[in-house]
């Protein structure tokens, strides 16, 4: 009886791994960096810069740049894998990437370096004169998806060091052109409060 | 007698009309200079950010500056490949 029942346990787990792993082949690096590279497409730099943080008593230095991402939900990807007929993982991609390009939702997504290390910024705003944000210390990644929490929940989940607010200061001479302009506002960073002052370089 | 008085009344015109014509300030044409669009350069960039700074760190931030823009697209280079890193890995 005990027998028979590991065997019928043993075909089962047989099963569910023959199913599962029915289509794909394992995914190798090359498939890692063309994903990579399709989401690269839909990276759309709005504005960087570097500057000076100050106060009576010290400075830092910072640069930062914030794009617009294009991303899918979650349970949209799962949905998409879990429903292909694919083969092989470029089918798949392109199957995502049409979600993408149809369903996707754009969202912006920055870092900034401060001191050699890097942060993300989070709750970004972006306006033609102003720009606020969280400064939150880097998730590890990987690891929020493996749990199954997606990038964003992720991201939030970081303890917050931070914040930015800036106001553009200057003007180019020609208003459309990506020459620099002088940005400066207040950065809290580590519970010490700067005054920022940045060069920051538009790109919408 | 008379001509002597001549000659030093002649002599005397000669040198006038010599310390007129060197003494007076000939009229050269000036070149007309129209003024022109200011162009946004790094220098007068950095000026503003000194204005908005004030006059001590002036010279600690050009310095910093500097460092930070030859750093500058490097950075983004960097921040770009790590996002599509972390981000990637929510897609497979």
């Amino acid at each position: 009886m005990k027998k028979s029942l590991a065997l019928f346990v043993i075909i089962i787990a047989m099963t569910t791994t023959l199913v599962l792993a029915r289509n794909l082949p394992a995914m190798t690096v090359a498939n890692k960096l063309s994903y990579k590279t399709m989401l690269q497409n839909y990276f759309h730099p709005v504005l960087h810069g570097y500057g000076i943080g100050f106060n009576e008593s010290s400075y830092l230095t910072a640069k930062w740049n914030i794009i617009n991402v294009r991303i899918l939900a979650r349970n949209t990807i799962r949905q998409i894998a879990s429903a292909t007929n694919a083969t092989d993982w470029s089918q798949l991609r392109a199957e995502i990437q049409t979600a993408l390009q149809n369903s996707g939702t754009e969202i912006k997504k920055g870092r900034i370096r401060i001191g050699g290390t890097d942060y993300i910024l989070t709750n970004i705003t972006v306006s033609n004169e102003t720009a606020t944000a969280d400064i939150r210390e880097m998730p590890v990644y990987a690891t929020c998806n493996q749990q199954n929490i997606s990038a964003e929940d992720c991201e939030i989940s970081t303890t917050k060091v931070g914040d930015l607010s800036l106001t553009k200061k200057t003007e180019a001479y020609e208003d459309n052109s990506t020459d620099p302009r002088v940005w400066a506002g207040i950065l809290n960073f580590k519970n010490v409060t700067y005054t920022f002052v940045t060069f920051a370089y538009p790109r919408w | 007698m008379i001509s002597k008085m001549i000659i030093a009344i002649v002599a005397l015109l000669v040198i006038a009309i010599l310390a007129y014509v060197i003494t007076t300030p000939r009229n050269v044409p000036q070149e007309q200079v129209t003024p022109g669009p200011t162009e946004i350069t790094e220098e007068t960039v950095s000026s503003e950010v000194s204005s908005v700074l004030g006059e001590q760190y002036s010279s600690l931030i050009e310095e910093e500056l500097n460092n930070l823009s030859i750093e500058q697209t490097d950075f983004n280079t960097q921040t770009q490949n790590s996002m599509a890193n972390d981000l990637s890995q929510f897609y497979y």
